[in-house]
Order: C-alpha cells, then structure tokens, then sequence
C-alpha cells in the first residue's frame, strides 16, 4: 500500500466514523423542530444531553454482554442536568431527559438502527452505508428487564477519539499520568486518571462487543480472523496494562503517603487518581478473565446456538411453594401460578411434523378387535345363582368340587378348603353357600364371622362340617 | 475443510431442519431462515449434509421454495405426528372420520393426478369438502361388500360412520356441534391444517406449496387412490346424467 492509499484509507475511515455521528449532529435541530412551540425548550442543549447520556450509560455499563444501565437512573440523572440549563421546570426537564433518549435509542423506529450513507473515498467514492446506533435497549437475561448499553460509537464519542488506536490512547494516557504523577502535578494528574479511564471502557466495548458477537452467532465472529488477531493481541496488552497500573497505583499511593494532612486539596486529588487507577485495574481483571476461555467459549458457543436455553436451576419444593399455595388460590389463579412450572418441567414439545400418509395411517387405522373370550370365563355372582353350573363348568371341574366337599369329615373353614382342594375356587364357595340353607343332609355349613382368606375371592368364612346325623353310628 | 467448519455446518443443517419443523414460520419473513434456504438451493454438498441429517431425524425433504424446506416424517421418526395430535379423542368414530375429512382435503385441493403439477394456489370450502367425500362414500358403500381385500377394514368403518352423520348439526348456540357432522369434521382437519402452516385462511381456505408436495408424496397412496377414484366416477356419473 503507497502512501497515498494509505491517506485515502484514513480519511475514509474519518468520513466513516463521522458518519456514525450523525445521529448526534442531528439532535440539536431535531429537538428545535419537535418543541418549537415549547416555550424556553431553546434553552435546552441536546447535544450536550445526549453526550451527558451515553457518559452515564458507559459509566454504569458493567463488563457482563448484557450488565447495562438502569433506563430510569439515566433519564433522572439526565434530567437533573437538564433542570440546571433551564431552573423551575422539573417536568420540562424530565421531558426532555426521556426525548434524548429515545432519539439515541431510535425509538422512533422500534429501537433499530439508524441507516446513515455517506461516499467511500478509499473504494472510488462508491455510496454506502453504515447502521448506527449509539444507545440500545436490551433486556437482562438475568431477571428481563430492560437496561441500556452504548455500542463502541456512542463509547467513542466519549473520548473523541475517532481515528485513534483505542490501544494506543490508553498506553498514552497511561504515561502522562506517570510522568505527572511522578512530577507531583495532582492537579493535572486527576483528569488524566479519568482520560485513562475511559480509554480503559473505550477498550473494554471493543473487546466485549468481539467476545458477545462470538456468542450471539460464531459465523459471523469469523473465528480464525479479525477476532482471533484482536484477542490475541488483547491479551498482550492487558498484561501489560496490569504491570503498568501496578507501578502507577504504587507512585499513586507512595504521593498519597508523602503528603501532609494539611494539604487537603491534593490528598483529594491523588485520591481520585487512586481510585481512576484501582478502576481500570477491576476492569483489565475483569476483561482478561473474560479473554482467557474465549476460544473455548467459541467452541461451547457452536453448541450452545444449536439447542435452547437450559431452564435455570431454582431450589423449588413442589409442595410448600407450589401445591399449597394452588390449594388456597382460586381456580384461575392456581392454573395461572402453576402453568409456567408445568411448563418447565416438562419441557418444550416436540415439533411434531405432518404428512399425509402419516395421518392417513393413524387416523384410518381398522379398530382393534375385541380382545378373545376366555374359554370358562369367571362367572358373575348372578350367573353362579341363575344357570345350572353345567353350563359355566367342566364335568371334572363338578366333580372335583363334590369330591372336595365330600372329603369333609371334620369341621374345617372354606378358606382351609380352598386351600388345600384342586376345584375351582369360585366353583366351591358357590357349592358351599349353596348348602347354607342345610339343603345338603351330609354337610353342616353356617358363617364363622371371619373374613374369608383367599387371594380372588372376597366375603364372610364359612365353616364345614359333617352333619351330625353322619357323625353318629348309625343304629 | 477443518472439523470446525464440519460443525458449523452441521449446525447450520440442523438449524435450517429446526426451521423446516415449523411450517408456519416462512423463510421470506425470516433472515436466517431465508439464508439457509438459499444456501440448500445453492450448495448441493450442503443440500446433501440436510438431506443426512434429516434422515437421522427420520425425516425426508420433499422440496424448498421461498417458504422454505418442506420436511415429512418417516412412521417411525420421534417427529411424527402422534393421532393424538390430529384427533383428541379415543372415540373410534371421530378418528375415522377426522381422516376420512383429511383424505378428502387432500382429494378436493388435488382431484387428478394432473391437478398436483399445478402450481396456482386453491381456494377450497369445507362444503366442498364434505360433498367431495360423501359421494365417494356413497360409491364405495354401494360398490364393495364386505369381502372385498382392496378395501381396509378402517376405511370401510370410515365410509359407513361417515354416511351416519347429518350433513350438519347445530348447538344451542347455533355453532356446528363437535364430532356431530360432516360439515364440522371438514372444517376441523382444514382448520387443522391451517394451524400447521399447510393452508391459510379461515374459511375459505387456500393451499400452501408445502401441501401439495405432500399431496404429490401420498399419491400413491391406496387409500387416497380409491376415495379420489370413487369422487371421480360420481362425477362422471353426474355428467352423463347432465347430458
């Protein structure tokens, strides 16, 4: 590449970046055209506001892909800087608080990017185009709601830094703050610990927004390429990073020592670079972690795109905060608590698929036959009453049970009988109450009280015994 | 080809088979699905890679579109619909006839072999439906005693539950009354149809390519042979009796 592709490349990338500003060189007229019959709305800077907003947004941006800030902390912060341009009008202020906001999230169109064109210098001043979005709303997988995070632009605007190896800004940073601190200049040493600390936030988004598209979709992260080189040389820098804020944190703290009570002012502000310092190292912790598994999480992210998110493991008991509190709530209101439980456990249904063959099988299915009959089918209690029992039993199946009765020569239950005698048992019980009535002159039978003991007939024991007449020797 | 884009590719195949699981979800309303779609029509190795992984799934591609794939399953595949699915009763007589009404969609939307290479959307009434499959019914009952092996036992119970119910039977509150008639036995499985992506519309309905591919799958099906037979002969019947 000559030089002058190399210019041409620059100033593409400047004209490039600018055109991610849009969005904010519009603001201004856009805020004036909206409220223009809005008396003393001209008093209000949306430019400023806006910047003021995407400086609180990365301010409480955490370094989580979805950790964000809280919409309603930055509109009440927002508006408080609002109420100082134009004093008296809290509600005005919070208006327009909430309006800058929704202009930087592009509410207006559903939250989506804002297609911005502008002519490529360095590929023959070809037209392009660039999505922008400097605040976006995104909703915490941890607990849903819905918090703000400032894309790498917005994070830009920040520093202005627009051409600038974010990198570089920050080792640059880094040295004046070491060469001040070392000189005692604290009060220049402040802002240069908090230009290092943005440079420092600057860094993490660019890093983060590698590291989540990685997640959210592995083809597009082009693994082996541009986030590969990044992180590779991200690791790098960050050891560095570390060295370098441990030496600064130690002259920090060596100036702090050194400074006498009296000498309030600067013991305030080599505090505040102290605290700039112990901030960037939290966030170079945070991020190094972050970078180490990156690979493997490349890896994990292939498989994990491939299946649904795993519910989260709750520490439930089924009866004490499920059952219980179904049991004391109205219908509606226990089928609505319960429902997303049941949903959970059992889990997401199949996607079942049509064909018509398939449901043609299914449907026209001949019905199944009724299942065969059995041979000697057990008699019902009324069968057993109204049809002679040549009709339900075999000859032999007759004759084993007279043969049983017959057998009967001392007293002895039925449960005892059926135990020990080959007949059919529901054969025999019948043959047994059939003889209550002492129709039979040879047998005896009257109820014992007890519960009959057998495993499919059911009812009061009897006992057998021979008549009386039997027992006596005949004269 | 490293093992990684192995993986990214069978993920893709199997992401693009996720999709084609969801009938009613359009490839041309949908970024990533239209992607896929486009990329099974235009790589054949990846074609082949969705085709292998269907197969494992114990499914079969019938064809794509701008709609998307069209899958269908084998009898044995996890994916198959269950008669669960398409009848939410165990009664014998409702499952019978919610197939005889499924049969004769397919047999109104496609009456001839011919009408399946035609690609215009068909617009079809349950009315059109039931009078498609009662005079099949009627022909079939008049045409086959209950010896003859062409027919299956199913489809003959069938024909004579169907030729049982009235036309229509209204409730109380003048809505067709569930499993009472012909006409709520159509409207149910083209509704069921239309739940699935298959048709669209809410009376009168309209085809979906997806249906007739699988309309085309099931052509030779013997069942569905007869039915569009019999339908075809009343009406060649009833065009004698014109003239």
């Amino acid at each position: 590449m000559t030089a002058h592709d190399d210019d041409r490349q620059r100033r593409a990338l400047r004209r490039r970046a600018l055109a991610r500003l849009e969005p904010l060189s519009e603001i201004q007229p856009a805020l004036r055209a909206g409220f223009s019959s809005r008396e003393g709305w001209d008093q209000y800077d949306a430019l400023a506001l806006a910047l003021e907003a995407i400086n609180e947004v990365v301010e409480r941006m955490g370094l989580g892909a979805h950790d964000g800030a809280d919409p309603d902390e930055v509109a009440t912060h927002l508006a408080a800087t609002a109420e100082q341009m134009r004093p008296g009008n809290p509600h005005d202020a919070r208006e327009a608080a909430e309006w800058v906001l929704s202009w930087l999230c592009n509410a207006r169109d559903g939250g989506r990017s804002r297609p911005v064109y502008y002519t490529d210098q360095a590929h023959g001043w070809q037209r392009r185009r660039v999505d922008v979005t400097l605040l976006r709303e995104d909703r915490s997988p941890v607990d849903g709601r819905v918090v703000l995070r400032a894309s790498t632009e917005a994070v830009n605007t920040v520093v202005v830094a627009l051409d600038l190896d974010v990198a570089d800004a920050q080792v640059a940073a880094e040295a004046i703050l070491e060469s001040q601190l070392r000189s005692g200049r604290l009060d220049r040493a402040a802002p240069s610990a908090r230009q290092a600390q943005l440079a420092s936030r600057q860094y993490a988004a660019r890093v983060q927004e590698v590291l989540e598209l990685t997640r959210r979709d592995v083809a597009v992260a082009g693994w082996g390429g541009d986030a590969d080189d990044l992180l590779a040389e991200a690791r790098d820098h960050l050891d560095q990073r570390r060295r370098v804020e441990a030496s600064l944190h130690d002259t920090a703290q060596a100036v702090l020592d050194h400074l006498g009570d009296d000498q309030t002012v600067a013991r305030e502000q080599a505090g505040e670079v102290l605290e700039a310092i112990r901030d960037c190292q939290q966030r170079h912790h945070e991020l190094l972690s972050a970078i180490m598994p990156a690979r493997q999480e490349f890896l994990d992210a292939q498989l994990r795109q491939q299946f649904a998110d795993a519910g989260a493991v709750v520490d439930l008991s089924p009866t004490g905060d499920v059952l219980v509190p179904a049991c004391a709530a109205s219908a509606d209101d226990s089928v609505a608590g319960t429902r997303p439980l049941v949903d959970r456990l059992t889990g997401q249904p199949l996607p079942r698929c049509y064909s018509v063959v398939g449901a043609l099988d299914r449907l026209l299915a001949a019905p199944r036959p009724d299942p065969p009959t059995r041979e000697h089918p057990t008699p019902s209690v009324d069968e057993l009453t109204s049809v002679p029992a040549a009709t339900l039993f075999t000859s032999a199946q007759q004759e084993a049970t007279d043969a049983a009765l017959r057998g009967v020569t001392a007293p002895a239950s039925l449960s005892e009988l059926l135990d020990r005698c080959d007949a059919p048992a529901d054969l025999l019980a019948f043959a047994a109450l059939a003889r209550l009535d002492g129709s039979d002159p040879r047998l005896r039978v009257s109820p014992t009280g007890q519960r009959l003991l057998h495993p499919l007939l059911d009812g009061d024991d009897l006992e057998l015994a021979p008549s009386d007449n039997e027992d006596s020797p005949s004269p | 080809m490293t093992a990684t884009d192995h993986a990214i590719d069978a993920a893709d195949a199997a992401e693009l088979l996720g999709y084609a699981c969801q009938p009613t979800t359009v490839a041309g309303k949908h970024g990533r699905y239209h992607e896929l779609t486009r990329r099974y029509r235009d790589d054949v190795g990846f074609a082949d890679l969705v085709r292998a992984v269907a197969s494992g799934l114990g499914l079969r591609v019938l064809g794509h579109g701008t709609w998307g794939v069209a899958v269908i399953p084998e009898s044995s595949s996890p994916l198959a619909l269950r008669t669960s699915d398409l009848c939410d009763t165990t009664d014998t007589a409702t499952r019978l006839c919610t197939g005889l009404a499924h049969a004769g969609v397919a047999a109104t939307c496609y009456p001839t072999p011919q009408s399946l290479a035609d690609t215009r959307v068909i617009t079809v009434t349950a009315e059109q439906v039931v009078d498609r499959v009662t005079e099949a019914c009627a022909k079939l009952d008049r045409d086959h005693d209950d010896h003859q092996p062409a027919v299956s036992d199913g489809l003959r119970q069938a024909w004579r539950e169907w030729l049982a119910l009235p036309h229509s039977a209204l409730s109380n509150g003048e809505r067709l009354k569930r499993r009472a008639s012909r006409l709520w036995f159509a409207r149910d499985a083209l509704r069921s149809l239309s739940g699935r992506g298959l048709l669209t519309g809410d009376g009168p309905w309209r085809t979906t390519d997806r249906y007739r591919l699988m309309v085309i799958d099931a052509a030779d099906d013997a069942r569905l042979r007869l039915l569009s037979s019999a339908a075809d002969h009343c009406d060649e019947e009833d065009a004698e009796c014109d003239s």
